[in-house]
């Protein structure tokens, strides 16, 4: 292995440690985390829609426990989210547009869902940071992110018209004919789009 | 030795049976004893897409070769170490009024459809299709064949009609990014079409139809691929079974989205497991001893309110009786003399196509579930195989269950 190589690697291991023990926490005093550095967290562009990656998600979205994501929404008494999440970012990448959505929409829960890996680490690592930083306003509580094939398993996620906006910025584009069924926007998959966002014909 | 029945397919009445084997479909007529009345073969080179692209290549390359001395395109062939293609009559379908019956092909790729006369067959149309089909079903009112394939998307073809379109020009009118296991129209006894679509993705998705951009409903509680989904008519519209993967049936009173009943078939289908269901050594525990089965068919017996499940590589069957409201129980399980590859029913037959040197057509006697070897029918195959590898494991159903690791 490189020097590089083996740099990343011991670098995303560090973070891997973090990310395990604050994922899902409410913050004690006196913790810091630095906010990832991108480099680390590169992967190649693509990820194969159809492949039968080894992905969690919900048997149904009744199944999906959403409050290790959003763990500030919790409510303390019945231990559930007191709101469900209601804006997605489909392909976040690595999450620009959740950390800046996130003040505008203090009292919406955000998810970004991506299905590269490293690139998801990357944004768990940033909210991480982010919650910790502002951990006396409270702020980023409210964004949260999930490793997801989005093209497949969007209903195990989200009830027939949850999502009041759904963000599809800068798809990849796949070029050539043979790929078209790989684009995250395609006319069969508006079906499955307009039933989340309650925007199908009744 | 013989090539096996892949496929088999009886009519409502019992009096025609098909039955394919490799690239040959038979079809039988009962009158006193099963007779061949008809059979036709699938002539279409296994290497189609490969020609077919080569004479693309070839057109462009003579249109453009004004534009440099370029090397015309090389007739293509399979790599040497490239398997032999092994091509089938993958389905076998018949419309609800029994008087078109409809294959799908590996060679083309094509939905086939021929209108039926006693028990011969009058191609009339053969409509290739961009991916592999996998899943067959026809709309309501049989005008329309619907087709789901490997990658997901289903189409509609005019049933009756012999026009049809270049592969390029067919536009999906639903799409799952999965491949479909299973298509099946049907009514809410409302006067309303829906298409149930399944996939290897766990998922079973209710659409309209043919306004099928409207999804209805998903019916969540499958953890593996769904493989075979029927609505047993004698629930009048109201309810659906599905199996696959998991060790389990679900029934479902689809019309309201809820989960009617969940059958556990663990425990009737343990003690035939075999060495056959181990899970493959990459993913067996330290025991060893890990076995997995699929349920691969559903068939009905609408005379007894009955399925009939078929479990993958199994040397019996299980006799599943379903009420009106979706409940399910087990009724028995009957042992076969070798592992099942497939079935047919009908109002009063039970016809299974199993493994072995011959005699490989067995019929079911319904109430005593006593077989009879159909010597008559299985003596007219003459489609053989001599091709190295395991031919039954390219019929497994098993084969759809994910194993991810990445
Ligand atoms: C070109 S990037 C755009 C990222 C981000 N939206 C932005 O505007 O910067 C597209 C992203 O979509 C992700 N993606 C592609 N297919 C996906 C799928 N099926 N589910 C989830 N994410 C997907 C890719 O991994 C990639 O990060």
């Amino acid at each position: 292995m490189s020097d590089a190589l083996s740099k990343r690697k011991q670098y995303r291991e560090a973070k891997e440690e973090t990310r395990k023990v604050l994922k899902h926490a409410r913050f004690e005093e006196g913790q810091e985390v630095s906010l990832p550095k991108k480099r680390f967290y590169r992967q190649r562009a693509h990820s194969n829609p159809f492949s039968d990656h080894k992905l969690e998600y919900p048997k149904s979205p009744d199944s999906m426990d959403w409050s290790k994501y959003y763990p500030g929404f919790v409510d303390s008494e019945t231990g559930q989210l007191d709101r469900q999440v209601e804006i997605a970012d489909i392909g976040c990448g690595f999450g620009g547009l959740l950390v800046d959505l996130a003040p505008h929409f203090p009292d919406k829960l955000i998810l970004g869902m991506e299905i590269r890996v490293q690139v998801t680490q990357y944004v768990e690592d940033r909210i991480i940071a982010l919650r910790l930083q502002h951990k006396d306003t409270n702020k980023y509580q409210n964004i949260s992110v999930i490793r997801a094939n989005a093209m497949k398993f969007l209903p195990n996620f989200f009830h027939k018209g949850q999502l009041s906006k759904m963000f599809f910025c800068f798809p990849d584009p796949h070029f050539k004919q043979r790929k078209h069924k790989a684009r995250i926007i395609t006319t069969t998959l508006l079906s499955e789009y307009a039933k989340e966002s309650g925007t199908q014909q009744r | 030795m013989k090539h096996p029945f892949q496929k088999v397919l009886l009519n409502e009445k019992g009096d025609l049976l098909f039955a394919g084997a490799g690239q040959k479909l038979f079809v039988f007529q009962r009158g006193e004893n099963w007779q061949l009345t008809d059979s036709w073969l699938d002539t279409v080179d296994p290497n189609y897409a490969l020609i077919k692209e080569y004479e693309a290549r070839s057109r462009k390359f003579e249109q453009e070769t004004a534009a440099g001395d370029r090397k015309p395109p090389k007739v293509p062939t399979p790599g040497p170490g490239a398997p032999p293609k092994l091509c089938y009559i993958r389905d076998i379908h018949l419309s609800r009024n029994e008087k078109y019956l409809i294959l799908t092909t590996d060679t083309d790729k094509a939905v086939v459809v021929f209108e039926l006369d006693g028990g011969s067959l009058r191609q009339i149309k053969r409509q290739p299709l961009p991916k592999r089909p996998c899943a067959v079903s026809t709309s309501l009112d049989d005008s329309t064949v619907v087709v789901g394939d490997k990658f997901g998307d289903v189409y509609c073809i005019d049933m009756l009609s012999s026009e049809t379109k270049d592969e390029k020009d067919m536009v999906p009118v639903l799409g799952h990014v999965s491949m479909l296991t299973g298509v099946l129209n049907v009514s809410d006894g409302a006067g309303n079409e829906l298409v149930v679509t399944t996939d290897r993705d766990e998922h079973i998705r209710l659409s309209r139809f043919p306004q099928s951009y409207v999804i209805e409903k998903w019916l969540f509680e499958h953890e593996e691929f769904v493989a075979s989904i029927v609505a047993p008519r004698w629930c009048r519209d109201r309810v659906l079974v599905s199996g696959g993967g998991d060790p389990f049936l679900c029934s479902w009173r689809w019309q309201e989205g809820v989960l009617a009943d969940k059958l556990d078939l663990a425990a009737a289908v343990e003690p035939y497991l075999t060495e056959e269901h181990l899970v493959p050594s990459r993913f067996q525990n330290d025991a060893g001893d890990l076995k997995e089965f699929t349920v691969s068919q559903l068939l009905e017996l609408p005379s007894q309110n009955r399925l009939v499940v078929l479990v993958d590589k199994m040397s019996a069957f299980l006799v599943v009786s379903v009420a009106e409201d979706g409940k399910l129980s087990l009724e028995r399980t009957v042992a076969v003399a070798s592992p099942v590859i497939c079935g047919a029913a009908s109002a009063q037959r039970l016809v299974l196509s199993v493994r072995g040197a011959e005699n490989c057509l067995l019929e079911y006697t319904l109430d005593s579930w006593t077989a009879a070897e159909l010597q008559e029918v299985y003596g007219c195959n003459d489609v053989n195989w001599d091709e190295k590898g395991d031919l039954f494991a390219s019929f497994s159903v098993n084969q759809l269950r994910k194993r991810s690791e990445h």
